[in-house]
């Protein structure tokens, strides 16, 4: 220890001149009031005095005890006498951070004094040594900025001394580090991973990187000894074992948090394809904050696919899959802000096969994309703020596209056939034109040859604010119910008036609306005006547009969704209050108003608001579909047999994981 | 077997021994091979051309950095695993003088106590004041002289069984290099101490060197007793130098091996 206190107390002495300059520091704060500065100001003027003096004591021990020693030779002194290694580095470490933090201090006690902390306006009574006891985790962390501080330096040094070729290996090893950081740490914080860890995980990541420091200046005192040279080469080693190990630890965590399965998480989304196979589900696990997992998960085996994330520098607007009609691919839309990618999956094989199309657009970045795929995915439909554009499959060209003026948006989209899309578009709920009694909607239709139409038609109302919610096309896009002031079912292509389906009688709240596969319509929503507490109210119509009846249900009205058509003629009705609250869906008989059955706890799992997939007119009306209930989980049932499993989210058999190959 | 017949006197063990030796700065050799004992109690004189690895040689004997090949025993021990131990017992002057230049000859004697178990701060002082060295002046601001002679001071200062010059007149005026050399034979002959010293300074060494070795081309060139070696060849220490180094004594100053 005497030899330790010695090495310390020679350092201290050759830089005994940074005591006093502290202290001059120190009594800055004392003069600024002469030049006009306010009072209160002085404290902090002090406090950030201090600590960048401190700091700055540390660069300078730090850059100066062992790099420059070793390069001018001076190290030998000790190493040719009775000292160990561990008491050369311990000795030198302990006045390095002797020496800064005590010249901090320094630079603290003349303002200190002359400013009480009882007379800081804000603060009534206690001291600045209580505020400072008070505040251990500013004292741990000026105290682990030092050690960075005299770490850091001391490697800069070394660096710079030695000039051998470790240089041109800690500059590669520093791009790797940062690759590694951005791509392992950075979504670990990013995505909220680390919050149970608190602050906490910022104190251990500094505190590694210190470690670090610490552990390679040993090496650097142990293996180097009095060679710069060698000294370096030790010292990269060490830092760059512990950091390496700490980046490899980060990056099995994050590892470890994306590896959770469908069982793994709370499913938030779910999007199905039209025939019942596959979903795509995205959800959140305990153990992985916000990262959202996302799954391609064949509901018939229970194999899975899982899907890559966003990553930091793409992030993925088009969040959700798209299905064909014919359930043969699923789509994923993504933007690097130059240039839009569909990573389309072929489903017709035993695993999804990826492929990657690059769109020929230059699709801005928009929170609000919508696309959707052709029945047999030979083209895509693409809507974002200022554009909707029909691209061939798989090429990626673009065939058809028309324009969205500013203040539109769009609010459905149908494919009509193979070849041609058409959209909805409304005034936007900033614009003006949403709540003017007569204002318009348009009609885009895109075609394949590249045609591109655009028929505007006056609507009878106000729509309702958003996107969604004002028009509800059925499946091929012929015919159109609108929520403008009154539910008007209109034609799908020029927006024609065929039947008023109800007045506007106040109180509308939001509509769903559903066609069913034998053209009737649907629609449900909050009750008329009436004594009481608000109802469900849902009314039923033929397919041109003449009532058939009409009844109120025992489920919120507010968040009322109509469908699916769980089996032909019979539709599941529930609301929606929240995600966590547990909800029950009705299947209602469409030619009585009858309920048939109750889903206790269940409602319908939904998609992706900007992914759309429709079942083709004609086809078939698939037997199967999926439920979510109030734990996240996803429940396959099928109505034609009644079994219900569990394919997502706590309590779902752990399929095996397949591979979304190239 | 005898206790007494399986127990070496530590006598018997040699100052400093080396075998193979090898040392490298990166891929690049300094020392190949080097195999040289220094018996203890002698003055033994490593001779060598400027870049023969004579210092390098010395900071593996130090311990100070590893061998590259081969094995090397200070006092009979390891100095690269040792060198903690073997510190207290070898004294040190390096080529360059490495005392920190802030403290004068009275604190880096005081600290030296601090670093050493055994340390004679009497003699130290004794031996400054012979040298003339001012006690209380800045290290950084004595005299290339002063310095050679305090680093000697510190050195012996623990009473070494053996001392390590590196070069230690190197740059020393004819009186200041007399007074280092007396003091090395005064002082150390009476004590038995092994000096190793590595010098260009043939002409004093010759007359205070037992054993003589020359390293030349990365290998040891020569070594041996030094009268026996001059008696052998009929020549003074500066003539087998040039004839082994390849250096003409008339090329070189009067005596001192070219640089």
């Amino acid at each position: 220890m005497s030899k330790l206190l010695a090495v310390a107390a020679r350092e201290l002495r050759e830089r005994w001149l940074l005591f006093p300059g502290a202290l001059a520091v120190g009594f800055f704060p004392l003069v600024l009031p002469a030049f006009g500065v306010e009072r209160d100001v002085m404290p902090v003027v002090g406090v950030v005095g201090a600590v960048f003096f401190g700091l700055g004591a540390a660069v300078v021990i730090g850059s100066s005890m062992l790099a420059r020693d070793a390069a001018n030779g001076r190290l030998g002194f000790l190493f040719s006498r009775p000292v160990s290694w561990p008491v050369i580095w311990g000795g030198k470490w302990l006045a390095a951070l002797v020496l800064a933090v005590s010249t901090g201090l320094l630079a603290s006690i003349p303002w200190m004094v002359a400013y009480p902390l009882s007379t800081v306006k804000g603060h009534r009574g206690g001291s600045w040594l209580r505020a400072m006891s008070d505040d251990p985790q500013g004292a741990a962390f000026f105290f682990m900025a030092i050690v960075l501080a005299v770490g850091l330096a001391n490697f800069g040094a070394t660096l710079f001394r030695s000039r051998s070729p470790w240089v041109a290996a800690d500059l590669v090893l520093l791009l790797a580090a940062f690759w590694a950081t951005r791509r392992y740490v950075a979504p670990l914080w990013l995505y909220g991973v680390l919050i149970p860890w608190g602050a906490w995980s910022v104190a251990i990541a500094l505190g590694l990187l210190g470690l670090g420091f610490v552990a390679g200046s040993m090496a650097q005192v142990a293996v180097g000894r009095t060679d710069v040279r060698r000294a370096h080469g030790a010292l990269s080693l060490g830092f760059w074992a512990v950091v390496g190990l700490t980046l490899a630890s980060a990056a099995g965590y994050w590892a470890w948090v994306r590896s959770a399965g469908p069982a793994d998480v709370d499913v938030h989304a779910v999007t199905r394809d039209p025939v019942g196979r596959w979903i795509h589900v995205e959800g959140s696990a305990r153990r992985s904050g916000y990262y959202p997992h996302g799954f391609l998960i064949d509901t018939t085996s229970g194999r899975y696919a899982r899907l890559p994330g966003p990553l930091l520098d793409r992030d993925r607007f088009g969040v959700g899959m798209t299905f064909s009609a014919d359930g043969r691919f699923a789509a994923l839309l993504s933007s690097d802000g130059s240039g839009a990618t569909l990573a389309l999956f072929d489903l017709g094989g035993g695993a999804p096969r990826l492929s990657e199309v690059a769109l020929e657009a230059s699709l801005l970045r928009t929170d609000n994309p919508v696309f959707a795929l052709s029945p047999t995915a030979t083209s895509v439909f693409v809507a974002h703020a200022s554009g909707a554009s029909l691209f061939a499959l798989p090429s990626g060209r673009r065939v058809a596209t028309a324009t969205i003026p500013p203040d539109w948006r769009l609010s459905a989209v149908r494919f009509r056939s193979e070849d041609s899309a058409r959209a909805w578009l409304i005034p936007s709920s900033r614009g003006s034109g949403a709540k003017r009694p007569g204002a318009e909607m348009r009609v885009v239709d895109l075609a394949a040859d590249g045609t591109a139409t655009t028929v505007p038609f006056p609507i009878a109302g106000p729509l309702p604010p958003g996107a969604w919610g004002a028009a509800f096309p059925d499946a091929s896009g012929i015919r159109i119910v609108t929520v403008d002031g009154g539910l008007h079912l209109r034609d799908g292509g020029t927006g024609e008036l065929r039947a008023t389906l109800a007045a506007a009688e106040g109180g509308w709240g939001r509509l769903s609306v559903l066609f069913l596969d034998d053209g009737r319509i649907v629609a449900g929503g909050p009750s008329r005006p009436e004594p009481g507490p608000p109802r469900a109210l849902l009314r039923a119509f033929d397919a041109a547009g003449a009532p058939i009846g009409e009844t109120r249900l025992d489920l919120s009205p507010g968040g009322l969704t109509v469908g699916p058509e769980v089996v032909p003629g019979r539709v599941a009705v529930s609301s929606f209050r929240a995600p966590i609250l547990p909800e029950d869906t009705l299947v209602l008989e469409v030619d009585t108003l009858r309920v048939v059955d109750r889903l206790s706890g269940l409602r319908p799992a939904v998609g992706f608001w900007n992914a759309s997939s429709a079942v083709p007119a004609g086809a078939t009306v698939p037997r199967v579909h999926f439920f979510r209930d109030g734990e996240g989980r996803v429940i396959r049932v099928d109505f034609a047999t009644g079994d219900r499993k569990v394919v997502a989210g706590p309590g779902a058999p752990r399929g095996e994981r397949i591979s979304a190959g190239r | 077997m005898s206790a007494e017949s399986t127990t070496t006197s530590p006598n018997a063990i040699p100052a400093l021994e080396t075998e193979s030796l090898s040392v490298r700065y990166g891929s690049t050799p300094v020392v190949d091979g080097l195999t040289l004992s220094v018996p203890r109690g002698t003055v033994f004189a490593l001779l060598g051309r400027n870049g023969a690895g004579k210092s390098s040689l010395l900071r593996v004997f130090l311990g100070q950095r590893p061998a590259a090949g081969g094995r090397v025993r200070l006092l009979g021990q390891d100095p690269w695993t040792r060198r903690t131990a073997i510190m207290a017992r070898v004294g040190v002057v390096p080529e360059e003088p490495d005392a920190p230049p802030e403290m004068t000859a009275t604190q880096l004697s005081a600290l030296c106590a601090r670093l050493n178990a055994r340390w004679d701060a009497a003699a130290v002082a004794e031996r400054l004041r012979r040298f003339e060295v001012p006690a209380d002046r800045a290290f950084g601001r004595l005299s290339k002289g002063q310095k050679g002679a305090l680093m000697l001071s510190l050195a012996l200062g623990h009473s070494p069984e053996l001392l390590l010059l590196d070069d230690p007149t190197l740059g020393l005026d004819v009186v200041a290099r007399d007074a280092v050399f007396q003091e090395v034979i005064g002082d150390l002959a009476d004590r038995g101490t092994t000096v190793f010293v590595s010098t260009h300074d043939l002409r004093a060494i010759e007359g205070i060197a037992d054993q003589v070795a020359i390293l030349h081309g990365r290998r040891l060139a020569l070594a041996g007793p030094l009268e026996a070696l001059k008696a052998e060849r009929g020549l003074s220490l500066e003539q087998i130098f040039a004839s082994v180094a390849g250096t003409r004594a008339s090329d070189a100053r009067p005596g001192e091996a070219r640089s």
